[in-house]
Protein backbone atom coordinates (compact mmCIF):
# COMPACT_ATOMS: atom_id res chain seq x y z
CA UNK A 1 0.00 0.00 0.00
CA UNK A 2 1.37 3.48 -0.74
CA UNK A 3 2.27 6.00 1.97
CA UNK A 4 -0.71 8.47 0.41
CA UNK A 5 -3.31 6.11 0.89
CA UNK A 6 -2.13 4.81 4.07
CA UNK A 7 -1.73 8.60 5.18
CA UNK A 8 -5.31 8.97 3.69
CA UNK A 9 -6.82 5.78 5.35
CA UNK A 10 -5.30 6.74 8.64
CA UNK A 11 -7.02 10.58 8.45
CA UNK A 12 -10.24 8.56 7.75
CA UNK A 13 -9.72 6.46 10.64
CA UNK A 14 -9.04 9.31 12.75
CA UNK A 15 -12.19 11.29 11.68
CA UNK A 16 -10.31 14.08 9.86
CA UNK A 17 -11.79 13.52 6.74
CA UNK A 18 -15.18 12.01 5.99
CA UNK A 19 -15.59 9.17 3.41
CA UNK A 20 -16.54 11.00 0.82
CA UNK A 21 -13.58 13.02 1.16
CA UNK A 22 -11.40 10.03 1.45
CA UNK A 23 -12.59 8.31 -1.66
CA UNK A 24 -11.76 11.92 -3.47
CA UNK A 25 -8.38 11.93 -2.53
CA UNK A 26 -7.92 8.12 -3.34
CA UNK A 27 -9.29 8.96 -7.02
CA UNK A 28 -7.34 11.99 -7.48
CA UNK A 29 -4.23 9.62 -6.52
CA UNK A 30 -5.11 6.86 -9.14
CA UNK A 31 -5.52 9.68 -11.69
CA UNK A 32 -2.01 10.82 -11.24
CA UNK A 33 -0.43 7.71 -11.42
CA UNK A 34 -2.28 6.85 -14.36
CA UNK A 35 -1.11 10.16 -16.23
CA UNK A 36 2.36 9.59 -14.81
CA UNK A 37 1.96 6.15 -16.43
CA UNK A 38 0.94 7.24 -19.90
CA UNK A 39 3.68 9.97 -19.84
CA UNK A 40 6.26 7.18 -19.30
CA UNK A 41 4.79 5.25 -22.17
CA UNK A 42 4.71 7.92 -24.41
CA UNK A 43 8.37 9.11 -24.18
CA UNK A 44 9.59 4.84 -24.31
CA UNK A 45 7.65 4.46 -27.40
CA UNK A 46 8.53 8.01 -29.22
CA UNK A 47 11.81 7.45 -28.94
CA UNK A 48 14.70 9.31 -31.28
CA UNK A 49 14.60 8.16 -34.87
CA UNK A 50 17.02 5.70 -36.02
CA UNK A 51 17.10 6.60 -39.67
CA UNK A 52 16.74 9.29 -42.38
CA UNK A 53 14.41 7.86 -45.28
CA UNK A 54 14.00 9.16 -48.82
CA UNK A 55 11.77 7.05 -51.02
CA UNK A 56 11.02 8.02 -54.58
CA UNK A 57 8.42 6.22 -56.53
CA UNK A 58 7.01 6.56 -59.82
CA UNK A 59 4.33 8.84 -60.31
CA UNK A 60 1.00 7.54 -62.49
CA UNK A 61 1.86 9.37 -65.34
CA UNK A 62 5.24 7.54 -65.28
CA UNK A 63 4.76 4.11 -64.02
CA UNK A 64 8.60 2.70 -65.44
CA UNK A 65 9.83 5.50 -63.61
CA UNK A 66 13.35 5.42 -61.42
CA UNK A 67 12.68 4.19 -57.72
CA UNK A 68 14.58 5.79 -55.03
CA UNK A 69 14.33 4.00 -51.66
CA UNK A 70 17.59 5.20 -49.29
CA UNK A 71 18.22 4.40 -45.54
CA UNK A 72 20.41 6.94 -43.65
CA UNK A 73 21.48 6.01 -40.21
CA UNK A 74 21.17 9.07 -37.98
CA UNK A 75 24.14 8.14 -36.57
CA UNK A 76 25.89 8.64 -39.46
CA UNK A 77 24.60 12.32 -39.05
CA UNK A 78 26.04 12.65 -35.08
CA UNK A 79 29.29 10.97 -36.29
CA UNK A 80 29.75 13.73 -39.26
CA UNK A 81 29.46 16.04 -36.88
CA UNK A 82 31.94 14.93 -34.60
CA UNK A 83 34.19 14.52 -37.70
CA UNK A 84 34.18 17.85 -38.73
CA UNK A 85 35.89 19.07 -35.54
CA UNK A 86 39.58 17.64 -37.52
CA UNK A 87 38.98 19.62 -40.50
CA UNK A 88 41.35 22.00 -40.18
CA UNK A 89 40.21 25.28 -40.54
CA UNK A 90 40.57 26.45 -43.82
CA UNK A 91 38.39 23.69 -44.99
CA UNK A 92 35.55 24.79 -42.15
CA UNK A 93 35.94 28.07 -43.78
CA UNK A 94 35.31 26.97 -47.12
CA UNK A 95 32.58 24.48 -45.94
CA UNK A 96 30.47 27.43 -44.48
CA UNK A 97 31.19 29.66 -47.30
CA UNK A 98 29.51 27.20 -48.80
CA UNK A 99 26.71 26.60 -47.51
CA UNK A 100 26.39 30.35 -46.81
CA UNK A 101 25.93 30.27 -50.38
CA UNK A 102 23.07 27.75 -50.59
CA UNK A 103 21.06 29.97 -48.08
CA UNK A 104 22.25 27.62 -45.16
CA UNK A 105 23.75 29.48 -42.12
CA UNK A 106 24.90 26.95 -40.19
CA UNK A 107 28.71 27.11 -37.99
CA UNK A 108 29.47 23.51 -38.20
CA UNK A 109 32.38 24.28 -35.55
CA UNK A 110 29.87 25.66 -33.09
CA UNK A 111 27.25 22.82 -33.60
CA UNK A 112 27.03 21.46 -30.20
CA UNK A 113 26.20 17.53 -29.51
CA UNK A 114 23.08 18.97 -27.59
CA UNK A 115 21.86 20.91 -30.45
CA UNK A 116 22.09 18.16 -32.56
CA UNK A 117 20.37 15.78 -30.71
CA UNK A 118 17.09 17.65 -29.86
CA UNK A 119 17.39 18.65 -33.86
CA UNK A 120 17.16 14.54 -34.43
CA UNK A 121 14.52 14.27 -31.79
CA UNK A 122 12.76 17.12 -33.60
CA UNK A 123 13.21 15.33 -36.89
CA UNK A 124 10.33 12.44 -35.72
CA UNK A 125 7.93 14.86 -36.44
CA UNK A 126 9.10 15.72 -39.88
CA UNK A 127 7.74 14.42 -43.03
CA UNK A 128 7.99 15.44 -46.42
CA UNK A 129 5.58 14.61 -48.93
CA UNK A 130 5.45 15.64 -52.64
CA UNK A 131 3.18 14.20 -55.07
CA UNK A 132 3.86 14.85 -58.77
CA UNK A 133 2.73 13.51 -62.18
CA UNK A 134 5.96 11.98 -62.29
CA UNK A 135 7.16 11.16 -59.02
CA UNK A 136 6.21 10.73 -55.58
CA UNK A 137 9.10 11.80 -52.99
CA UNK A 138 8.66 10.91 -49.39
CA UNK A 139 11.05 12.39 -47.16
CA UNK A 140 10.87 10.70 -43.20
CA UNK A 141 12.09 9.87 -39.72
CA UNK A 142 12.10 6.71 -38.24
CA UNK B 1 27.54 0.78 -27.71
CA UNK B 2 29.54 1.16 -30.76
CA UNK B 3 28.39 -1.89 -33.24
CA UNK B 4 30.39 -2.48 -36.12
CA UNK B 5 28.95 -3.30 -39.62
CA UNK B 6 28.77 -7.44 -40.12
CA UNK B 7 28.04 -7.20 -43.81
CA UNK B 8 28.16 -5.17 -47.25
CA UNK B 9 25.90 -5.94 -50.21
CA UNK B 10 26.25 -4.50 -53.14
CA UNK B 11 24.48 -5.39 -56.52
CA UNK B 12 25.20 -3.36 -59.55
CA UNK B 13 22.87 -4.24 -63.28
CA UNK B 14 23.47 -2.23 -66.30
CA UNK B 15 21.33 -2.79 -69.08
CA UNK B 16 23.89 -4.00 -71.05
CA UNK B 17 23.75 -6.52 -69.06
CA UNK B 18 26.83 -6.19 -67.20
CA UNK B 19 26.07 -7.34 -63.53
CA UNK B 20 27.90 -7.51 -60.50
CA UNK B 21 27.06 -8.85 -57.27
CA UNK B 22 28.90 -8.77 -54.21
CA UNK B 23 27.93 -9.65 -50.66
CA UNK B 24 31.05 -8.87 -48.58
CA UNK B 25 31.24 -10.01 -44.95
CA UNK B 26 33.47 -7.63 -42.83
CA UNK B 27 32.71 -9.39 -39.86
CA UNK B 28 35.50 -11.27 -40.80
CA UNK B 29 37.86 -8.81 -41.01
CA UNK B 30 37.11 -7.11 -37.39
CA UNK B 31 39.03 -9.92 -35.36
CA UNK B 32 42.01 -8.66 -37.67
CA UNK B 33 41.50 -5.21 -36.82
CA UNK B 34 41.64 -5.77 -33.05
CA UNK B 35 44.74 -7.97 -33.71
CA UNK B 36 46.39 -4.82 -35.63
CA UNK B 37 45.00 -2.31 -32.89
CA UNK B 38 46.04 -4.38 -30.06
CA UNK B 39 49.56 -4.53 -31.30
CA UNK B 40 49.49 -0.65 -32.32
CA UNK B 41 48.31 0.03 -28.93
CA UNK B 42 51.99 0.00 -27.08
CA UNK B 43 53.32 2.21 -30.27
CA UNK B 44 50.62 4.03 -30.00
CA UNK B 45 51.45 5.22 -26.42
CA UNK B 46 54.91 5.72 -26.95
CA UNK B 47 54.55 7.49 -29.72
CA UNK B 48 51.85 9.78 -27.47
CA UNK B 49 54.85 9.77 -24.92
CA UNK B 50 57.62 10.57 -26.87
CA UNK B 51 55.46 13.77 -27.93
CA UNK B 52 54.01 15.08 -25.36
CA UNK B 53 52.76 18.76 -26.24
CA UNK B 54 52.75 17.83 -30.09
CA UNK B 55 49.22 17.80 -31.06
CA UNK B 56 50.24 15.90 -33.78
CA UNK B 57 49.97 12.37 -32.32
CA UNK B 58 47.42 13.59 -30.91
CA UNK B 59 45.33 14.71 -33.90
CA UNK B 60 47.05 11.46 -36.12
CA UNK B 61 45.13 9.32 -32.94
CA UNK B 62 41.99 11.44 -32.91
CA UNK B 63 40.94 11.13 -37.02
CA UNK B 64 41.86 6.66 -36.47
CA UNK B 65 38.92 7.06 -33.99
CA UNK B 66 36.97 9.13 -35.80
CA UNK B 67 37.72 6.68 -39.01
CA UNK B 68 36.51 3.71 -36.97
CA UNK B 69 32.84 5.55 -35.36
CA UNK B 70 32.09 6.58 -39.19
CA UNK B 71 32.81 3.03 -40.43
CA UNK B 72 30.17 1.77 -37.53
CA UNK B 73 28.06 4.49 -38.06
CA UNK B 74 27.57 3.45 -41.48
CA UNK B 75 25.51 -0.04 -40.63
CA UNK B 76 22.31 0.05 -41.90
CA UNK B 77 22.86 2.71 -44.47
CA UNK B 78 20.99 1.53 -47.38
CA UNK B 79 20.69 3.28 -51.16
CA UNK B 80 18.33 1.30 -53.99
CA UNK B 81 17.87 2.88 -57.14
CA UNK B 82 16.22 1.13 -59.93
CA UNK B 83 14.56 1.50 -63.35
CA UNK B 84 13.38 -0.86 -65.99
CA UNK B 85 16.89 -1.70 -66.76
CA UNK B 86 19.38 -0.78 -64.19
CA UNK B 87 20.11 -1.30 -60.94
CA UNK B 88 22.24 -0.16 -57.93
CA UNK B 89 21.99 -1.70 -54.56
CA UNK B 90 24.36 -0.42 -51.51
CA UNK B 91 23.54 -2.16 -48.34
CA UNK B 92 25.19 -2.02 -44.77
CA UNK B 93 24.19 -4.58 -42.26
Amino acid sequence: MSEERTKILSMLKDGRISLAEAEELLDAIEGSKQTNGNKSEHIEKSGAPKYLRVVVTPGDGKPNGEKVNIRVPLQLIRAGVKLGSIIPDGAHRRVDHALREKGIGIDLKNLKSGDLESLIESLSDMSIDVDSEDEKVRIFCE
Amino acid sequence: MIVPPMLVRIRVIESSGKRFRLWLPIVIFWPLAVVIAILFAPVAVIAAIVSVGSHSVKNALRKIWMFVIVICSLRGLLIHVEDNNDEVLINVL
